[in-house]
């Protein structure tokens, strides 16, 4: 589903990601994890597309086309999306407004009708009531004075209306306490599907407790130093991101340099 | 040749009104003098520093004439495809001249006295006299003597005590384009008794689609508001006149004690265009709430000044002002809040914010306080900014289009003026209005036609 290749990003001039190999299948759950800086929200921002993220090397592709060259609404009707790690508060414009507007946009890009309106929000409901979230949260101001868990379960939301195919996760475990955590996990869990993959960015191996990765990735310097599988998240969680982590583990990916941009 | 000048000249010639009512004369005739004395605004003028009107001073605006049949057309059809729709009272104005057959004055009871201001200077002398000019003071508002000066017709509301009006009332005064440059000087008297409770819109409406040669129009309305004890009035401006349409008004307020006042001023077409508003909290407990929102395109130049006056302990007043100025427009806003002395807890707010979407949008905004009391809360501040671009692509991940999501956001910004209109017509009209204008000016299609009955 997702192919990236040798993907180097900038930003402001200086490198952060230099030169990622990662591969995605539909179905699979893939963890990021690293330290602080490493660049794991640079790659999921980048995924989605933000302006600012100036890609200086490699390829993306998704569903077998060049996603670097959609802007960010054209990968959200592609089917990319990303839960912020700090959703933006827009004061004056309701929950369901925002809610209502984005799925009727990315239904007329993929050329399809507007949802009728009792049924969108007989949806919506059914699924605040999954995320065990508070209805009155719909008709105030999106994410506006929302606490740091409704946030998250507001993303998550989002996430299970706009039905994305391929959904990116960037620390939506932070500042959680364990019961929103599950709360949120339940959620996208309730997501997952042979169809869909999901990439988790985190800094704890905590949520991976509740969803279970199928592939772990290593993030430092901008570079991924370690794959392997559920496990490795647990090893990380006991001896943390320490630098006498084996550069030549055997779970390494093939780091292979060789794969240039003109490649496809 | 000032327009100071040629009105003198005018003056030479037989005034286009004249009463048998010796009152109305000499209050005429005092309001020319004061006009006559003071000389028109120039920038040397602190509170004209950002607003040039050498183009209007320097246009040969005569009276308008009674409107014709073209006029008539116009008017007619704007009524109805475009102005606010708000049947219940309705009073429509050509050019400053009442136009009996557009308007709607249904039977009003309990001594409610709704009447154009011509037939209110024949039946209503008492009350004129009483009220007319009272919460007007000419010295630095040489535009609120010239409407004194020149008033002939406009709008007379008068509620005795507890007296209440559920409905809106909609003033209506229509600008037809032509080629000739006309002037007019709507006045508006609005007395609430005791307890008494009403709204009033005025809208100012030009032509929609004006001709390319079409001449510079200028409207110079007053209004002059008094609120007994406990009166609550909800006033909405609503002004929308063609590029060409200049606009320099004056809203003048005097409060007694526990009387509320709430303001919305919306600005959303017009050339050069001024708001003068003034209110006097002059007795305890008295409230204002002063809301505007104001969206300039094109070359328009908006000027709000607002000054409030805290006379008397305990009086609360709020300013909420927000702006959004595209391509070359320009906005001014000064708010003046005084706390007089004795004026002890005054509680004295003013918030003004700007979004400019172009590089050559320009706002000059100076929120002022000067207090002389030393117990009061007072706040002010001000804002200039541009789009959220954390916004724009948070709202653009979730798959909204670039124009999709800058209307969105500017909606919402504009909107937060609206939240304290109560519920009904009023509220929902004004929110299509200023709604379907940020989509437009954001490039999209409007999301849905203004509703009319």
């Amino acid at each position: 589903m997702l192919s990236i290749r040798n993907l180097g990003v900038r930003i402001d001039g200086k490198p952060i990601l230099q030169g990622i190999n990662l591969e995605v299948a539909a179905g699979e759950v893939h963890a990021i994890m690293g330290p602080n800086g490493s660049g794991k929200s640079t790659l999921a921002q980048t995924l989605a597309g933000h302006p600012d993220y100036l890609v200086s090397q490699g390829q993306v592709l998704y569903q077998g086309q060049d996603l670097l060259s959609l802007n960010v609404e054209q990968r959200a009707a592609a089917g990319i999306f990303l839960a912020f790690q700090y959703p933006v508060e827009i004061p004056g414009v309701s929950n369901i407004q925002f809610l209502k507007s984005a799925l009727n946009c990315l239904r007329k890009q993929r050329g399809e009708t507007e949802l009728d309106a009792l049924d969108f929000l007989a949806d919506v409901k059914q699924k605040m009531r999954q995320m065990q979230m508070d209805e009155t949260l719909l008709y105030r101001g999106t994410n506006e004075g929302f606490s740091g868990g409704e946030k998250k379960s507001n993303e998550i939301l989002q996430l299970l209306v706009l039905q994305p195919q391929l959904a990116i996760l960037d620390e939506t475990d932070s500042g959680l306490d364990i019961d929103a955590l599950k709360r949120v996990a339940a959620g996208v869990n309730a997501f997952r599907s042979p169809e869909r993959a999901l990439i988790l960015v985190t800094h704890y191996q905590r949520l991976l407790q509740y969803l279970v990765p199928d592939r772990v990735h290593v993030l430092q310097d901008g570079r991924i130093i370690r794959s392997g599988g559920a496990e490795l998240a647990l090893e990380l969680e006991q001896q943390g991101y320490a630098p006498d982590t084996p550069k030549d583990s055997e779970d390494a990916p093939n780091q292979a340099p060789e794969v240039s941009d003109d490649d496809g | 040749m000032t327009m100071a000048k040629r009105f003198c000249e005018l003056q030479a010639h037989a005034p286009p009104y004249s009463s048998g009512w010796p009152w109305l004369n000499a209050f005429r005739q005092q309001a020319q003098q004061a006009f006559a004395a003071l000389e028109l605004p120039t920038q040397q003028q602190e509170t004209w520093k950002y607003t040039d009107i050498r183009t209007l001073s320097e246009t040969a605006f005569s009276d308008a004439p009674p409107p014709g049949a073209t006029e008539l057309a116009q008017a007619s059809s704007a009524q109805q495809t475009q102005a606010l729709n708000l049947p219940h009272h309705r009073l429509t104005f050509i050019d400053g001249h009442f136009q009996p057959h557009l308007s709607q004055l249904g039977a009003l009871s309990n001594g409610i006295k709704l009447m154009p201001l011509r037939q209110a200077l024949e039946q209503e002398q008492v009350l004129i006299e009483n009220h007319l000019g009272s919460a007007v003071e000419y010295p630095g508002q040489p535009f609120a003597a010239l409407n004194s000066a020149r008033l002939t017709d406009g709008v007379l509301l008068y509620l005795p005590t507890d007296c209440q009006l559920s409905q809106p009332i909609h003033c209506l005064f229509y600008t037809p384009s032509g080629r000739h440059s006309h002037i007019s000087y709507p006045r508006l008297l609005i007395v609430l008794g005791p307890g008494a409770r009403a709204q009033l819109v005025e809208e100012y409406l030009g032509s929609s689609a004006p001709p390319a040669n079409a001449a510079a129009q200028c409207t110079c309305p007053l209004s002059e508001i008094i609120l007994a004890p406990d009166a609550r009035l909800l006033h909405c401006k609503v002004l929308r006149e063609s590029p060409q349409g200049h606009h320099i008004a004056g809203i003048h307020v005097t409060q007694a004690a526990q009387s509320q006042f709430h303001s919305i001023n919306v600005t959303l077409g017009g050339g050069i265009c001024r708001n003068d508003l003034q209110v006097s909290l002059c007795a305890n407990g008295a409230q204002s709430r002063l809301d505007g929102l104001y969206m300039l395109a094109g070359r328009q130049h908006l000027d709000n000044h607002l000054r409030i006056d805290h006379l008397q302990p305990g009086c609360r007043s709020e300013v909420l002002y927000k702006g959004i100025i595209d391509d070359r427009a320009r906005g001014v806003f000064n708010g003046m809040a005084i706390v007089h002395p004795g004026a002890q807890q005054s509680d004295a707010r003013q918030i003004n914010k700007n979004l400019l979407l172009s590089e050559s949008a320009e706002i000059d905004t100076k929120p002022e306080l000067q207090i002389d009391a030393d117990d009061v809360k007072c706040s002010h501040g001000a804002t200039v900014g541009q789009l959220d671009n954390d916004a724009l692509f948070y709202l653009g991940s979730r798959g909204m289009d670039q124009q999709t999501a800058r209307a969105l956001l500017t909606t919402a910004f504009a909107h937060e003026t609206l939240t304290h209109l109560p519920q009904g017509p009023l509220r929902e009209q004004l929110t299509a209005l200023t709604g379907a204008t940020l989509t437009r000016q954001a490039g999209g299609e409007p999301p849905d036609a203004l509703p009319h009955g």
